[in-house]
């Protein structure tokens, strides 16, 4: 006998339990209870599953103040309603529960309400009977003293339900009333029918019941669309079956070709409508509490509380029939909503937009900080190129003479390109000692001319008191405008060190690789120079053994011997000379420019090549204008282009037939006066997709050589201000053309 | 040998020519020089016994080209050749057909009269050859038809009844053809017969027939 259930037995107890409840709470653990939950149904029917679920957990909630301990029956009554069952339920729970004594009794639906209410006596003495989904009728009528009975009303609620569906279908004039034959099905129906006789006069209200399943689909499929349906629950049909009503109920509203209503939460989802129904699981919540505060002894938890009901609609379902939600009573809850995208992604929408906002931002603070720095490079540039021309100008030194006393006046920076100190004197005399040596009569010559009224324009050297040489440009003009009638010089000396070294450079660059590929040419051609080197060789010796021979008879042959010597002694010559010419290839440095007969070029060219040619089985033709064709260059150089031309023209006929090798060699005066050489074979020709590339160095369509012939030929031929063209012949082969500035008179005297 | 051994010397470098001629006059040959392969080979005189000395790197026709075109002639010239830079294959392919020798310029006195001396007797022995080779051919065209028939199987080693029963006669008449053939070739044994006959080359001894219808 627990503490808590003797004081609620008293009913006029409550201070003490009061007090004794507080005390029980601070110092010993709370009463025991024992709560018996009778199930009006089996196991699976969905509503007082979850009425019972919600029921046992909000008992056993470690929240609770009491410790509740529950147990749960099936009474099945749905599917077993005769004496027999009743008097077999007895029995079992009488033996079952004989050592229990229950405090409270939770009756759920009006089948378990009404079996408690006859029999708590024998399976629950002096419990409390809690109940919940009945009716405020049924509630009344149970027979139990109204201070030991309390519960729910069911908010399954038939006329709310319809208001609903009116509401939705305000045109709607036929309700049709689903339900199925069990006892609950039948009571439902009965008091749906009772319920909604006030609208006899307005609708026509149609009981559907009492048929198959499978009638039952098809009468509401042929329903008028603007029709209400009602299903209530449907435990089993004519022909007997069980269902679960939740289950039956949303094949009748997928069926149906009318909207169709529901008074259960459970069926909301399953293709209804809607309808004002219980939330089980709060309907539950709220019996549980209903329990709890009458184990506390709370008197005003006694007698009919209503169920926790509201309006719950399907959005699929409003969606499927097309019906506006602004129809909806106020305070609908709407299930199943579809969730619109923002709704279902709003978190990966608002990060997609705060990476593109942020984005944005980052462009355009790249854009911004883009145009600022654009800003700065253009400023720093100009500032730059302000720098570069004042510095260009700053490098310059000024100065002028005047011509009546001689005197120089010039800037101090001109000291510092003189290498003077700053306290010498700066008069034209003391600048000459700082001029190269080499360069002094030039610049003295011009320096005189100057004075006598020429313009002046000289490069010379300057040579460093510690031996470094800058070159200096001096420009000069004679102007007479000068303010006392007096003719004034003056002009800038520049610093031209850096350009005259990168020239000096790149002839230097350009120089030695003239060579290296005079000395490939050479071998290329050193079989041909060993020919011509044994020629004379080969002379001489015989020359001399045939003198030898008639000096030694006995009559010495001396005419025959001297003429012999003469022609060693011309042979020699001979040999020299093919050494001295191997020797000017050969050599790195250049010697000075000259004026040279492009006639005499080939001609020493083509005797250079002869051997080749004769070994190739080429043959050769001169074609020279007959007058002397001068230019102005280095003989080494020119000679290494003209043969360079020949080698050329000598390996593209190489595949040719014998007796269509030829090698033409002309000269001539071409556009401008200008001096032409052309080297023509009767080879295959520039095929086209080499013409673009035949100067590139190291481009070569031979299986030997570096691919640098041409391109050191074009810049040869550039140093000497000429060009070099490179094109197939009219008919058939290719033509070399150089073309040199013709040498004045002048030169030529030279 | 009423014209003496001339040597022809073909250069295209004059002063090689100049010098080798005179080297080689003074040596005691009889020289003509020619500047061009083309010019030699129009004014040659297979007839003139001697040698050729031939430049190998000529301009139009070179050394081995020339050799060709003399070795298709009645008489083979023989050739020494002088080369400035000699390459073995073009040497091996002068040797093989033929050449004395093939010297790289400068080229020595002693060994150019060497290579020119036994060019002299190549020549010589070919020119002795040919003239018996004549010889021979003159008495073969001084026998009559029967005489030659009697010839042929004579050289062929049949005896005077095979040679009776092959050409349809008695043997004693093969005997006085056998004694004429002997006497009009100047020979008294069968063994000098086939030696000449080998001489004239095949074709010399007309083919008679061999066996009668």
């Amino acid at each position: 006998m627990s503490a808590g259930a003797r004081i609620i037995t008293g009913a006029s107890a409550l201070l003490v339990f009061l007090c004794l409840a507080t005390i029980a709470a601070a110092a010993a653990p709370p009463p025991e209870a024992k709560v018996l939950i009778l199930q009006p149904f089996d196991t699976v029917t969905p509503g007082p599953k979850i009425l019972g679920e919600a029921i046992t957990r909000e008992l056993l909630s470690p929240n609770s103040p009491i410790i509740v301990e529950t147990f749960a029956e099936y009474l099945d009554m749905s599917r077993f309603s005769d004496e027999k069952h009743t008097e077999n339920l007895l029995s079992y729970l009488t033996t079952k529960y004989a050592g229990t004594r229950f405090d409270i009794v939770v009756a759920l639906s009006f089948e378990a309400l009404q079996f408690t209410a006859r029999y708590r006596d024998l399976i629950a003495p002096g419990a409390k009977v809690v109940t919940g989904f009945v009716t405020e009728e049924q509630f009344n009528d149970a027979p139990l003293p109204a201070n030991e009975k309390a519960g729910i009303v069911s908010g399954s609620n038939v006329p709310r339900t319809i208001e609903l569906a009116m509401r939705l279908q305000p045109r709607a004039r036929d309700i049709v009333i689903v339900s199925g034959l069990g006892p609950f099905d039948r009571f439902w129906a009965d008091k749906a029918a009772a319920d909604l006789a006030p609208l006899a006069g307005t609708h026509r209200i149609t009981q559907l019941t009492g048929l198959t399943m499978a009638q039952y689909k098809d009468r509401v499929a042929q329903l008028d669309r603007n029709t209400i349906v009602l299903v209530l629950s449907i435990f089993e049909d004519a022909e007997g079956r069980h269902f679960v009503p939740r289950d039956a109920a949303a094949v009748i509203a997928q069926a149906s070709a009318a909207p169709s209503y529901a008074l259960y939460d459970t069926f909301v989802g399953g293709g209804v409508v809607g309808g004002y129904t219980d939330g089980f699981d709060s309907t539950g919540q709220a019996i549980a509490q209903v329990a709890l505060d009458l184990l506390a002894g709370k008197s005003e938890a006694l007698g009919l509380h209503p169920a926790p009901s509201q309006f719950r609609v399907d959005a699929r379902q409003l969606e499927r029939w097309g019906m506006a939600r602004s129809d909806l009573p106020p305070e609908t809850i709407v299930l199943f909503d579809t969730p619109s995208l923002w709704e279902e992604h709003g978190n990966t929408i608002l990060a997609v937009l705060a990476v593109l906002v942020a984005q944005s931002l980052l462009l355009a603070g790249l854009l911004v900080q883009r145009r600022r720095r654009r800003r700065a490079e253009d400023s720093l540039r100009e500032s730059e190129e302000r720098m570069a021309s004042a510095a260009t100008y700053a490098d310059i030194g000024l100065w002028h003479i005047d011509l009546k006393d001689g005197t120089l006046w010039a800037t101090e920076h001109c000291r510092a390109m003189f290498g003077l100190d700053t306290d010498a004197p700066l008069t034209p005399a003391s600048l000459l000692p700082a001029i190269h040596p080499d360069d002094r009569a030039n610049v003295t010559r011009d320096f005189r001319a100057f004075q006598a009224g020429q313009n002046f324009d000289d490069e010379f050297r300057v040579l460093g008191p510690d031996g470094t040489i800058r070159w200096i440009q001096a420009i000069g003009d004679v102007r007479r405008d000068a303010p006392d009638g007096g003719a004034r010089v003056g002009g800038v000396f520049k610093d031209i060190t850096a350009a005259k070294e990168a020239e000096l450079e790149a002839g230097e660059r350009r120089r030695e690789a003239a060579h290296m590929s005079r000395v490939l040419m050479l071998g290329e051609l050193s079989g041909a120079i060993v020919h011509e080197l044994n020629q004379p060789l080969a002379a001489i010796l015989a020359n001399a053994q045939a003198a030898q021979i008639v000096l030694d008879r006995d009559k010495p042959d001396v005419a025959e011997a001297l003429a012999a010597l003469g022609e060693i002694v011309e042979d020699d010559h001979r040999a020299g000379q093919v050494i001295q010419r191997l020797r000017r290839m050969l050599k790195r440095d250049q010697g000075a420019w000259e004026t040279i007969d492009v006639n005499e070029l080939a001609r020493s060219t083509s005797r250079l090549v002869r051997n080749e040619l004769v070994g190739r089985r080429i043959a050769t033709r001169l074609e020279l204008q007959e007058a002397p064709l001068h230019v102005r260059g280095d003989p080494i150089q020119l000679q290494q282009v003209a043969l360079n031309l020949m080698i050329n023209a000598m390996d593209a006929l190489g595949q040719s037939a014998i007796e269509d090798r030829e090698i033409v060699v002309s000269s001539g005066i071409g556009p401008g006066g200008a001096a032409e050489l052309r080297v023509r074979d009767n080879g295959p020709g520039i095929a086209p997709e080499q013409a673009q590339r035949l100067f590139q160095p190291f481009f070569t369509t031979k299986s030997h050589g570096l691919g640098l012939g041409l391109s050191i030929c074009q810049s040869i031929v550039k140093a000497h201000g000429g060009s070099l063209t490179l094109v197939s012949a009219a008919d058939r082969g290719a033509v070399a053309t150089v073309t040199l500035p013709a040498a004045d008179a002048l030169e030529i005297a030279a | 040998m009423s014209t003496p051994f001339t040597v022809f010397l073909v250069d295209d470098d004059e002063s090689v020519l100049r010098s080798l001629g005179r080297l080689l006059k003074a040596s005691g040959y009889a020289v003509e020089s020619y500047l061009s392969p083309l010019a030699f080979l129009a004014a040659h005189d297979p007839k003139i016994p001697g040698c050729a000395v031939l430049d190998v790197n000529m301009p139009g026709l070179d050394g081995l080209q020339l050799q060709a075109a003399l070795g298709t002639g009645p008489t083979l010239r023989p050739i020494v050749f002088l080369t400035g830079a000699g390459d073995i294959p073009t040497s091996v392919r002068a040797m093989r057909a033929g050449a004395i020798d093939f010297l790289t310029k400068p080229v020595d006195h002693a060994a150019i009269v060497d290579a020119i001396e036994r060019a002299a007797a190549a020549d010589q022995e070919s020119r002795r050859l040919g003239e018996e080779r004549a010889a021979v051919a003159a008495r073969i065209a001084s026998l009559t038809p029967r005489e030659r028939e009697v010839l042929e199987l004579v050289v062929k080693g049949l005896l005077n009844k095979q040679i009776a029963h092959e050409l349809g006669a008695s043997i004693k008449t093969i005997k006085v053809h056998r004694g004429r053939v002997m006497d009009k070739m100047g020979v008294r044994a069968v063994a000098d017969l086939v030696r000449m006959t080998a001489l004239a080359g095949a074709g010399a001894v007309p083919e008679g027939p061999t066996t009668k219808g």
